[in-house]
């Protein structure tokens, strides 16, 4: 519905554009003389404007866009980083105490997703994988925080190794979140070749 | 030896058809010779292959360099053969300075009191594992008999001279016949000899129930103690058959807790001696008391984990020679593991039992140490019988914790 009415105010003016053109084209070819400038001027003024407008927001968008890319590829950076943290690591030893694990960042999908900077056709493989990202991601920091409301609130400290082996067990969700953020930093960089490319590893190994 | 139990097996079972059985003059001479005499003779069945026993214990002793005790060692089982560990494992039970152990066998005829009822009066046959010295299985026996007439009690270990000291007071004490009682050799930590031991027990029990027993915390001596349990269950438990399991308990799994456990294990200087008595036994090793390490840790969230182990703190390396006269190079800093125990988080029993494939029939729990001070250590005793077939799903939701279902 929003749509569609946007397109309408689209159509009214470029059409309302298009027929003031129009008028100002017959206008110059049966006028003669010096009334033939006033014509002319209204058809290069109309002409700066649109094109001088267009432009603009042309710039703009993708300036937006390149912040969004820059800032979401730092932030995936980010957690490949946490991803490789001694806190997200297997507890070695007999001797493992409660902590508090790291949160994957995604503020900067959140953003990007909402700010429509990627809003071009060739765009829409990145959002779904934004999309299916931050579910993850989500996902998972809810999951850290049930681990340690149940150690620390309900004085369950003796968990800590089933925790421990639950969250680092094979293809768990800790391999899987891995996994997809490779993933999605291959799509980024193959996609996107221009962004800088974070020293960290999103594969952890 | 056999006669008797026998005619409680079904004839088709216990003699398949075209084999011809002729009554063997060997084991009716014994059953009437065992009748008549006061010596102390004792029936003994030798199922293990000595040889593959001491091939094991070389191999263990070869084991690689490890500073934690996760190299060489001597296993379970093996701890206890011989005379010499032996004898020091009888002196370990009798120490006062080895509270758990004392406590344990005191406490013993009271805490059976409070199980025995759920076995009801049903007549049992009893197959100890790992009898120690037979005081917890006297206790047992003098029971079971009043409902038995005909009872036999099989014990079962890999060290003979423990099966000769599990029996040897029990025939003066109980008067029990000798031809009642058949001590087997074999080493039921492995799958194959529990196979042929239920073989066993049904050509001479038929379907007579067995109550089978673990007694002495022996299931916390293994690595795998949670298979252990499951194979035991598996191979040997029929549904009218019962499990007699007793394990150590602590109330709480933290390092200072295990610290303290450990600690429990090193007032006792014959307990010392038992745990390298072993080593004694079977190298060359000039066994320094001070180089004896006890160490406490906790173990999956599920049990206090204490490991004795020998540790080389001369700076020096030290040529051991092995009675197979080979030569093995222990390092400084190298650690043999002597022995290990473990005392289960008394919450997570459950759990254990359902991923062991066996139930709880009853139950009862001792604390030893009530001061308030101090940890809770206690012991667990408990009647176990096999899972029902149908209950299967059951167990294996048991089987997750709710780490499980977080990180599922």
């Amino acid at each position: 519905m929003r749509r569609a009415r946007s397109s309408s105010i689209a159509v009214l003016t470029f059409g309302s554009v298009g027929v003031a053109a129009v008028i100002s084209v017959v206008w110059f070819s049966v006028a003669s003389g010096l009334s033939r400038f006033e014509p002319a001027v209204q058809v290069m003024g109309l002409l700066g404007g649109l094109t001088g407008v267009l432009a603009e927001r042309r710039a703009s968008a993708r300036e937006r866009r390149r912040v969004a890319l820059e800032t979401l590829s730092d932030e995936l950076g980010r957690v490949a980083a946490i991803l490789d943290d001694p806190r997200l690591a297997p507890a070695h030893g007999t001797a493992r105490r409660p902590r508090v694990y790291p949160r994957l960042p995604v503020s900067a999908v959140d953003a990007t997703l909402v700010s429509g900077a990627l809003a071009e056709q060739s765009d829409t493989g990145l959002l779904g994988r934004l999309h299916r990202w931050r579910d993850e991601a989500n996902g998972f920091n809810r999951r850290l925080e049930l681990t340690e409301m149940r150690i620390f609130t309900a004085g369950a400290a003796h968990e800590v190794e089933d925790f421990d082996r639950a969250l680092h067990r094979s293809d768990g969700h800790l391999d899987q979140i891995r996994r997809q953020l490779l993933e999605l930093r291959r799509y980024l960089d193959e996609t996107h070749p221009e962004l800088p490319h974070p020293d960290a590893d999103p594969s952890g190994g | 030896m056999t006669s008797q139990p026998l005619d409680d097996v079904p004839e088709a079972e216990a003699y398949p058809a075209g084999v011809l059985y002729e009554p063997s003059p060997v084991l009716s001479g014994l059953e009437s010779v065992l009748e008549r005499t006061d010596y102390p003779w004792a029936l003994e069945l030798v199922g293990e292959d000595q040889a593959d026993k001491f091939a094991t214990v070389m191999s263990d002793l070869r084991r690689r360099h490890s500073v934690t005790g996760d190299g060489k060692r001597i296993t379970s089982g093996y701890s206890y053969m011989g005379i010499e560990p032996t004898i020091a494992w009888a002196n370990a039970c009798g120490d006062r300075l080895y509270p758990v152990m004392k406590q344990s066998i005191e406490s013993f005829a009271g805490r059976w009191a409070s199980v025995r009822p759920s076995l009801g009066a049903v007549p049992y046959h009893y197959v100890s594992l790992g009898p120690g010295d037979g005081q917890k299985d006297a206790v047992v026996l003098q029971d079971l008999r009043r409902d038995n007439a005909q009872l036999c009690y099989v014990p079962v270990d890999t060290s003979t001279e423990m099966l000769r000291l599990a029996v040897r007071d029990l025939i003066r004490q109980l008067t029990l016949s000798r031809k009642r009682i058949l001590s087997l050799s074999l080493d039921f930590s492995v799958r194959e000899n529990l196979a042929e031991l239920r073989r066993l027990l049904t050509g001479m029990f038929g379907d007579t129930p067995v109550l089978f027993s673990l007694l002495g915390n022996t299931m916390a001596n293994v690595d795998d103690d949670t298979e252990l349990l499951g194979m035991l269950a598996t191979e040997l438990l029929r549904p009218r058959d019962r499990f007699l399991l007793e394990v150590a308990t602590t109330s709480s799994l933290d390092n200072d807790v295990a610290d303290a456990a450990a600690t429990e294990y090193e007032r006792s200087r014959s307990f010392g001696e038992f745990v390298t008595s072993a080593v004694r036994r079977y190298t060359d090793l000039h066994v320094d008391m001070d180089s004896v390490e006890y160490q406490g840790s906790v173990e999956r969230g599920h049990a206090l984990l204490i490991k004795i182990i020998y540790r080389n703190q001369t700076g020096r390396e030290i040529p051991i020679t092995l009675p197979d006269r080979d030569s093995v190079r222990f390092r400084p800093d190298d650690t043999i593991r002597l022995y290990m125990t473990r005392k289960y988080a008394q919450e997570r029993l459950g759990s254990m039992l359902a991923a062991s494939r066996v139930r709880k029939v009853a139950g009862t729990h001792a604390d030893f140490t009530a001061a308030n001070n101090r940890p809770r250590f206690g012991m667990e005793l408990m009647i176990l019988a096999a899972q029902p077939e149908g209950a299967q799903p059951g167990a294996t939701r048991l089987e997750r914790t709710l780490a499980d279902d977080v990180w599922g």
